[in-house]
């Protein structure tokens, strides 16, 4: 049994998580921590969790007793040190992707779990959704051949962007980034590099010019193609404040030497005829995504394994995001021998 | 059916002649389909290989036209009206700007050309001599012109950014890898004459082309009916990956395009002949626009419908496409062109458009740097 503690966050994701836990028989959330005591016990009361405190290091000290790892999902400065307290005590750590927008905070954090001998994954959803298991799956056994050309489209509405923007450019700006932070594209970067196991030798990116939006911002849409080694490539849209209010579009193809896999350019939607026009409806994927990311998380403690998206992977993706800001910025393709970094996790 | 606005003019039976068809014969075939176009000739140039003449031939035979090695006397003695070229790519703008010169109308398949410097010719030759010109295209599938309509209502804002995938999920020869050690490489021609069978030899020539020259149109002509933008720039990411013809001739079955596009739109494209194991039908054609208000995804095989039995053949096509009138369409399009001096749905300078914006795509892959589309060599005929 993996007794989880959930520290910091907004609360929105302690539903998901409670969901996500109900599922997996050996993993239970003991302790929240949390500064504002609503927050805290609202959380504890949807995870079922019997132990609160103000803060992680108040868990650590009162309850450290009561949990093995610890899900934080605090973007604030000071997360690097909350995580070498965590870590010093023991305790596995689960942190949002792409660990604070910064690599010099990333690198802190690796080293702090590393040096405790803790494993570190970080919470990529996108790896772990169904279509994307799937597709991943049919690609390491083999059937598909090599993957040739990956195509992402990943589009979110005005509210899905600001609320994860505003996030974390206060989390980069806090912990000395140099470009603002955008996860959803630094997210669909980690997915191609996964898909490719490896990192491109060039990337070239188109945005839009938009009157005024200042060039220290991310345009509202950008179009990163990738090259990797063997003539392997990758075209991937991102866009912003795109879709009507709460919508979210997200799709992959992969075409590969002896095969192909699509999912899904219609976003597995449904129709629905009211009064008026059809309407499209998405057919959720429920938590499962959630699910596998936890018991992924859950088996690689228990088997004394790196998870699949360890910390390396946080900082392959913030290298590429700088390289991307860097191409958008130059409009010129950037080579990136030289800048070899190892393998993503 | 009479229509009031008919004049005599309107209804004019177009005398057409199928200036070679080495090619699989879809383009005549379409041009045939519109009652206004009367087949009465097959020609070709008397030098062309035997194997040519027999096509052309066979072509000639089925309709009960005859076949003539000459193509300026036939043009002229039969009082052609249109002038249809599917000949192999690099012949194509020759032909065309022969007939243009004798002041037929013409429709050509695609490419254009395998040499843009042909296209700027055929641009010249067909605006100074005043003719119509159509580069058979897919704009006129039900649901391009529903995506066309859409946007064009303005129902998603401004569009600013379009990808489409284009794959066509055909084998080409033999996979990739598959050739052994002393065997000799493909030879491009032979191979496109034998896929002649199956109607998969589109690169047809002496000219090994890439899918990206050969299939290219497609996609960029979808685009640029949708934005009504011009091609700027292009970076291009290009392999041979499945099929050893390609990799023998150094020509790409795969490829990724990032376009610039005037207005500040940006595009991509992904395509491929990925082989037929890739798809159950003939492929994933799927465009994406953004606009400024919303956006909108559509499958161009779209209106289809799925058929499945027991002992159903492994390579047919299990979702078969329905209500499809491209070729209806584009012929009445350019026939209406013709009665109205109007202008066409792909005419020649947007279609050398095309064929600069795949030349900027192929240099690009070799050059690793993005790449302008070059600029016509004429300016627009007054």
């Amino acid at each position: 049994m993996m007794r989880l503690a959930f520290s910091g966050g907004d609360g929105s994701g302690a539903t998901g998580l409670a969901e996500a836990a109900l599922r997996i028989a050996d993993l239970s959330v003991t302790v929240v921590a949390h500064p504002d005591a609503v927050r805290r016990h609202q959380a504890a009361a949807v995870l079922s969790a019997g132990l609160t405190a103000s803060s992680l290091s108040a868990a650590l000290d009162r309850y450290g007793g009561e949990f093995d790892a610890v899900m934080i999902e605090s973007t604030s400065s000071g997360l690097p040190d909350d995580v070498a307290s965590a870590a010093a005590a023991g305790k596995h750590i689960l942190l949002a992707f792409p660990l604070l927008d910064s690599v010099v905070a990333a690198e802190r954090i690796i080293t702090a779990c590393r040096q405790s001998d803790v494993r570190l994954m970080l919470c990529q959803t996108a790896r772990f959704r169904p279509s994307q298991i799937a597709v991943r799956q049919v690609l390491e056994s083999g059937k598909l051949g090599e993957p040739a050309l990956l195509r992402i489209h990943a589009w979110d509405s005005q509210s899905l962007t600001s609320q994860r923007e505003t996030r974390d450019v206060a989390a980069a700006a806090g912990a000395g980034g140099t470009r603002p932070a955008w996860p959803r594209l630094t997210e669909q970067l980690d997915l191609a590099m996964g898909m490719f196991g490896g990192w491109p030798s060039e990337l070239y990116v188109l945005g839009r010019q938009e009157a005024g939006r200042s060039r220290s911002e991310w345009p509202r849409h950008v179009q990163v193609h990738l090259g990797f080694g063997e003539g392997r490539m990758a075209l991937i849209s991102v866009a912003s404040e795109a879709l009507p209010e709460g919508e979210r579009y997200a799709t992959v193809s992969l075409i590969a030497s002896a095969g192909a896999a699509y999912a899904d350019d219609f976003d597995q939607t449904q129709l629905v005829y009211r009064s008026g026009c059809a309407r499209a409806f998405k057919t959720s994927e429920g938590t499962a995504a959630v699910t596998h990311e936890l018991r992924e998380f859950a088996e690689a403690v228990r088997q004394k394994r790196d998870p699949a998206v360890g910390g390396n992977a946080g900082i392959h993706a913030l290298h590429l995001t700088d390289l991307a800001w860097q191409a958008l910025s130059t409009g010129q393709p950037v080579q990136t021998k030289g800048l070899q970094h190892a393998s993503p996790q | 059916m009479h229509r009031p606005n008919d004049t005599p003019k309107s209804r004019k039976i177009l005398r057409t002649a199928a200036v070679s068809l080495i090619k699989h014969d879809y383009v005549a075939r379409g041009v045939e389909s519109h009652p206004r176009c009367q087949l009465v000739v097959v020609t070709d140039d008397p030098h062309v290989p035997d194997w040519v003449h027999q096509r052309n031939q066979e072509f000639a035979d089925s309709r009960g036209i005859p076949y003539v090695r000459d193509v300026e006397r036939a043009l002229r003695e039969f009082q052609v009206d249109v002038a249809v070229v599917s000949s192999e790519a690099e012949r194509h703008c020759d032909l065309s700007i022969r007939a243009a010169c004798m002041g037929i109308h013409v429709i050509q398949d695609k490419p254009m050309s395998t040499q843009l410097a042909e296209c700027d010719r055929l641009v010249e030759a067909v605006e100074r001599n005043h003719v119509k010109f159509l580069l058979w295209n897919r704009n006129l599938l039900p649901a391009v012109i529903h995506a066309t309509e859409v946007v064009k209502s303005g129902a998603i804002g401004a569009p600013y950014a379009v990808h489409c995938d284009f794959y066509f999920s055909k084998d080409a020869g033999p996979p990739k890898g598959t050739r052994q050690p002393g065997d000799p490489p493909i030879n491009w021609l032979e191979f496109q004459r034998a896929a002649h069978a199956d109607g998969s030899d589109g690169g047809v020539g002496r000219e090994p082309m890439g899918e990206l020259a050969i299939e290219g149109i497609y996609p960029l002509a979808c685009i640029q009916q949708i934005t009504g933008a011009e091609f700027e720039q292009a970076f291009a990411r290009t392999a041979a990956v499945f099929h050893q013809a390609n990799a023998d001739n150094g020509v790409e079955d795969l490829a990724s395009v990032s376009l610039c596009l005037s207005g500040g739109i940006t595009a991509s494209v992904a395509i491929g002949r990925i082989g037929a194991a890739s798809h159950p039908d003939i492929g994933e054609i799927r465009i994406s626009v953004l606009g400024s208000e919303g956006a909108i995804v559509f499958a161009e095989a779209r209106p289809e419908v799925g058929i499945y039995y027991r002992g159903q053949p492994a390579k047919e096509f299990r979702h078969r496409r329905v209500a499809g009138d491209n070729d209806f369409l584009l012929v009445d399009n350019f026939v209406k062109a013709i009665d109205n001096d109007g202008d066409t749905l792909l005419n020649a300078r947007q279609g050398r458009s095309i064929t600069a914006t795949i030349e900027a795509a192929l240099r690009s892959a070799k050059s690793g740097r993005a790449e302008v589309v070059a600029p016509p060599a004429i300016l627009q005929h007054s």
